[in-house]
């Protein structure tokens, strides 16, 4: 995941969701990101290296940047509804990470979101 | 206060602006927000120059939001009308940094559609000042009359001087504010790292490699999901926090 472009490549990401660089360290310090402000600055002008771990929150935060954006400007249709994130899928997920068995068909499952139409397309890769 | 109300067409003297002078910086001390600094330089600006009608604040951050202040409708119809015409004294002064000034809408050629919209909220002649700090422009501050020819080198003056104290003024109010977004945001940032830490340890208690792994499984599972990995960890914690202790293999 880490590259010698992968800042050049964030750098990119961050001016296109239109994130200063203090509010995308914000994010990255949300995600748990432990480098201050300077080196973030620093790295993101090619200056300075991140440890590649921090590179990978940083470029978490700056995907979910972009994620946002991207799902702000989406257009919704009239029969299905915007929200596409499948609950039930998430569930499924989590249980499986955490060694849980499925979830008993009839036990309080969250509402599954969409029901049967097909799972969240992946996020679009934007120009 | 200067005492607007008993002599509202007087030209203040020394005494009155060195009172509106030193409001302001007690302002800065006892009263914090943006609205409540644009109102007083506002109401300030009217009472120091003569005649009168109506006067407004307009600021301009660095990402192009605009907050403003009008003392009365027309004086915020006025304003409103050269942002949507998009040509007026106040778009001049706070472009060329310099003081503009009006006698007469109806002869004045500048801004000509402006000129015609306004005559009708009859303004007739107009002042306007940049609000400039540190060699930026962060706004404009204006007054409005309704007599052609109102105002003179001495309004000039008084504006000028206000002009520059109101400056310092709204600009230590957006500080300020901005001062507190940031301590909000902040906060945010270290709820959603709290829930992500936790997420990343019941992980590790699960068996995960080590943070950086558990970090990445939690990455995945987002983008599985087409959720933020705060949401997945939030997710996850609450799980671990719904299910019986003794719940089935692990």
């Amino acid at each position: 995941m880490t590259s010698p472009d992968q800042h050049a490549a964030v750098e990119a990401a961050r001016v296109r969701a239109d994130l200063s660089v203090q509010q995308l360290w914000l994010r990255y310090l949300a995600l748990g990101g432990s480098s201050d402000a300077f080196d973030v600055d620093g790295y993101l002008q090619g200056l300075v290296p991140l440890p590649g771990f921090q590179a990978d929150v940083l470029a978490q935060a700056v995907n979910e940047a972009l994620e946002e954006l991207f799902r702000s400007l989406r257009v919704p249709l009239s029969a299905l509804p915007v929200d596409d994130a499948p609950g039930g899928t998430l569930q499924d997920i989590i249980r499986q990470l955490l060694g849980l068995g499925p979830l008993p068909p009839g036990t309080a499952a969250p509402p599954s979101g969409n029901g049967g139409a097909p799972p969240a397309p992946p996020p679009v890769p934007l120009p | 206060m200067t005492g607007p109300a008993d002599r509202p067409t007087a030209v203040p003297g020394p005494s009155d602006l060195s009172a509106a002078l030193s409001q302001m910086s007690g302002l800065v001390l006892s009263r914090e927000t943006v609205d409540t600094a644009l109102e007083l330089v506002t109401s300030l600006a009217a009472t120091a120059t003569a005649g009168t009608m109506g006067a407004a604040v307009t600021l301009v951050d660095e990402r192009g939001r605009r907050s403003k202040a009008a003392s009365n409708q027309a004086a915020e119809r006025a304003d409103a009308l050269q942002y949507e015409l998009d040509e007026g004294p106040c778009l001049a002064a706070w472009q060329t940094r310099e003081l503009v000034r009006v006698d007469d809408t109806t002869t004045d050629a500048r801004w000509p559609r402006w000129n015609d919209a306004v005559q009708v909220l009859g303004v007739r002649s107009v002042l306007s000042t940049p609000l400039v700090i540190g060699g930026e422009a962060i706004g404009a501050m204006k007054v409005y009359c309704e007599r052609p020819m109102n105002y003179g080198p001495r309004d000039e003056q008084v504006m000028l001087l206000l002009a520059d104290q109101a400056a310092i003024l709204l600009s230590n109010s957006q500080s300020l504010q901005e001062a507190r977004r940031l301590s909000r945001q902040l906060t945010e940032a270290l709820a959603a790292r709290d829930a992500i830490a936790q997420a990343v340890g019941v992980l590790l208690g699960r068996g995960a490699a080590g943070p950086e792994e558990a970090f990445a499984t939690l990455a995945a599972a987002a983008r599985q999901t087409n959720r933020p990995l705060e949401s997945v960890a939030r997710a996850l914690v609450d799980t671990v926090i719904a299910s019986p202790p003794g719940s089935p293999a692990r």
